[in-house]
Formats: structure tokens, sequence, C-alpha cells
């Protein structure tokens, strides 16, 4: 079947779709991934604070780093899982429009059979 | 302060340069992964298919927030190596406090240094791995600029010659930022240790900063979906900089 000229072509679109859903399945991995660490960060500032406290300005640095290290990687998971929703979406709107699509060449078709 | 204790607060404190240098290697890790999937994302065949479904929009949307997440681990990766940083220099700090003592013995002293000049390999392995990072961030989109710049693309926009059309890519400018931030960040944080890859990085970050600006101004108030002109020569230099500077000598220390 052959579509119309300047349309989206369905099959196309279709293959884009698999991809899209391919990329927001590893996204939610990273995602994952990405906020592992904050083990290490945990573990690191216990010890930090095992072996040096108080008020020594570059104990409050190190710690104010680690501080903000934690929070940065709860942003980024959060900024990823919302990248891969956004995926899951256009990989939805993108076989709706493939559907659409092949609607209107069927019945670009038909109307040319008549 | 007794030896004993010295001794106890430099190991403590390697073990939280430890700690944090392997944080630091899994977010940097995990922010390859994000920046070569965020290059998957901009794909040409991919974004001409959206833009035929009228689906531009949501695509910059993900794109931008790849970008962000792409950024924050830059960030988060970089807080880390200042915590393995910092505690190397409280470490070589005690040592040289340790030198005066007499209670420290060579031994004592031996160990302490091991600590210090492990903490600098680290850093330098860390270093190379930040390059990757950049490298893997800019390459697809040096590669991508080339293929444009060269091939007979339709006159679209009145774009001074030199200057080529990269797809779909509102991502592309605060890329060039962030690598802009990344580049300044790191420059200063080698800037003691480092003169010519702390060069290197301040030449690379103002190109990109004049790209960014370029990128900005060419298109404002035209509606692509936020795509930016970049130059693909310009990209190729900063990208052979990079690689140049990974192949650097330090020439001070």
């Amino acid at each position: 079947m052959s579509r119309p000229a300047n349309g989206p072509d369905a099959a196309e679109l279709m293959r884009c779709a698999e991809e899209v859903r391919a990329l927001s399945r590893e996204l939610r991995r990273l995602a994952r991934v990405a906020t592992a660490p904050q083990v290490d960060v945990d573990r690191t500032s216990s010890e930090l604070a095992r072996w040096v406290g108080g008020d020594d300005t570059r104990f409050r640095e190190m710690r104010s780093a680690l501080d903000e290290a934690g929070s940065a990687l709860g942003r980024s998971g959060g900024l990823a899982e919302s990248a891969a929703s956004l995926l899951a979406d256009l990989d939805r709107a993108l076989v709706a429009a493939a559907d659409a699509a092949r609607r209107q060449q069927a019945s670009a078709e038909h109307a040319r059979r008549r | 302060m007794a030896m004993s204790q010295l001794q106890k607060i430099a190991q403590g404190l390697r073990k939280v340069g430890v700690g944090a240098g392997r944080a630091a290697d899994r977010v940097e890790s995990s922010g390859r992964d994000l920046a070569k999937l965020r290059s998957r994302v901009s794909d040409r065949r991919l974004s001409a298919a959206v833009r035929s479904a009228g689906l531009s929009s949501r695509l910059a949307s993900v794109e931008s927030l790849l970008d962000q997440a792409v950024a924050q681990s830059r960030s988060t990766a970089q807080a880390l190596a200042q915590v393995d940083e910092g505690s190397a220099r409280w470490v070589g700090q005690l040592v040289a406090a340790g030198a005066k003592d007499d209670r420290v013995s060579p031994a004592q002293q031996r160990q302490m240094e091991k600590w210090a000049q492990r903490s600098g390999a680290e850093a330098d392995a860390r270093e190379k791995q930040q390059l990757e990072m950049v490298d893997a961030i800019f390459s697809p989109y040096a590669s991508a600029a080339a293929a444009l710049a060269t091939a007979a693309f339709p006159p679209l926009l009145p774009l001074t010659s030199g200057f080529a059309l990269l797809g779909t890519s509102k991502g592309m400018a605060s890329l060039l930022l962030s690598g802009r931030d990344f580049l300044r960040a790191r420059g200063r944080s080698r800037n003691d240790e480092r003169v010519a890859v702390h060069g290197m990085d301040h030449a690379g970050a103002d190109v990109l900063a004049g790209l960014a600006e370029n990128a900005f101004q060419a298109f404002t108030g035209v509606d692509m979906t936020g795509a930016v002109g970049v130059s693909a020569d310009v990209l190729h230099r900063v990208r052979a900089g990079l690689l140049r500077g990974r192949r650097t000598k330090p020439t001070a220390d």
C-alpha cells in the first residue's frame, strides 16, 4: 500500500514507536542505576562523621558536598524517570499516529479504486 | 595529637575518599549511559518520524529532561570528586604534620604517604573517565554536524556560510552550556596542579559558550522546535582539543 504524498509513513511510525518503547525501558533501568550510588554516598557520609567532625571547615565542606551529591542523585534519577514516562507517552502517540496514517492510506486507496 | 590518633584519622579520611571516589565512578558511568541514550533520542530518522506525526514538542521535552539528567549526573560526580580530592588534601596535610612529629615512625610516615599517592592515581583515572564522558557527549554531534554541513541541505534558513542545521537540537544548546560549565568547573579544580589541562578546559569552555550564544541568536524568533545552528568546523576543533587534552602531559605540578 502506498502512502499519500507528504503523509506520515505508518510502517516507519510503528518502527519508531518500537524504538521509543525500547528507549523508555532502558531509561527506566538507567534511572534505577543513577540513584544506586546513594548507598556509597551515605556510607561515606557516615565514615566522615565517624572520623572527623565538629566545626572544622574542611569537614563542613566535605559534608556539604556529600549532601549536595545525595540530593543531585535523587534529582537525576527523578528526571530520568520523568523522561522515561514521556517516552512511553510518545510511544503511544506514535502508535496512534501510525493507526491514523494506516486508515488514511486505506481510505485514499479505496477512493483511487473507485 | 597522638600519632595513633593522627594515623587513624588519616586512614579514616582515605576511606572517605575511596568511598566518594567509588560513588563518583558509578555516577560518571551512569552519566555516560544517559548521554549515549540522549544521543539516540535525537537520532535523525526518529526525529523525522516524530516530526511527521506532529509530535516534535514531546520529543523536545524528553530531550530537555535528559539534558538536565546528564547535567545533574555530571555535577554529582564533580561534588563527589571534590570530596575525594578534599580528603586526599587533608591526608596530605596530616602527612606533613606527621613529618614534623617526632612520634611518627618512618614506617607510619611511609604508610600515610602511600595513601596520599594512591589518591593521586585515582584522581588521574577519574579525569580520564571525565574526558571520555565529554567525548561521548560531543562526538555524535560533531559527526552529525559534519554530515549535515557536507550534505546538500535545502536553504531553509538564511544561515551564514559555515553553519549547518543540526536537526531538532534544542538540547544541543543546553548540552553546549552544560559542557562549558563542566569544563570550567574542572578547569578550576585542576588549576593548581594541571596547568595544561586547565588552559585547554577554559579555551574549550569559551568556544562552547560562544557556540551556544550563536545558536540561540541564530534562531531567535524562528519556530523550528528549538533547532540550532552550529559550525561543524568549530565542533570538530572542540573535540580535537579535548582529545589532544587527553594526551597532554601536565606541564606543571
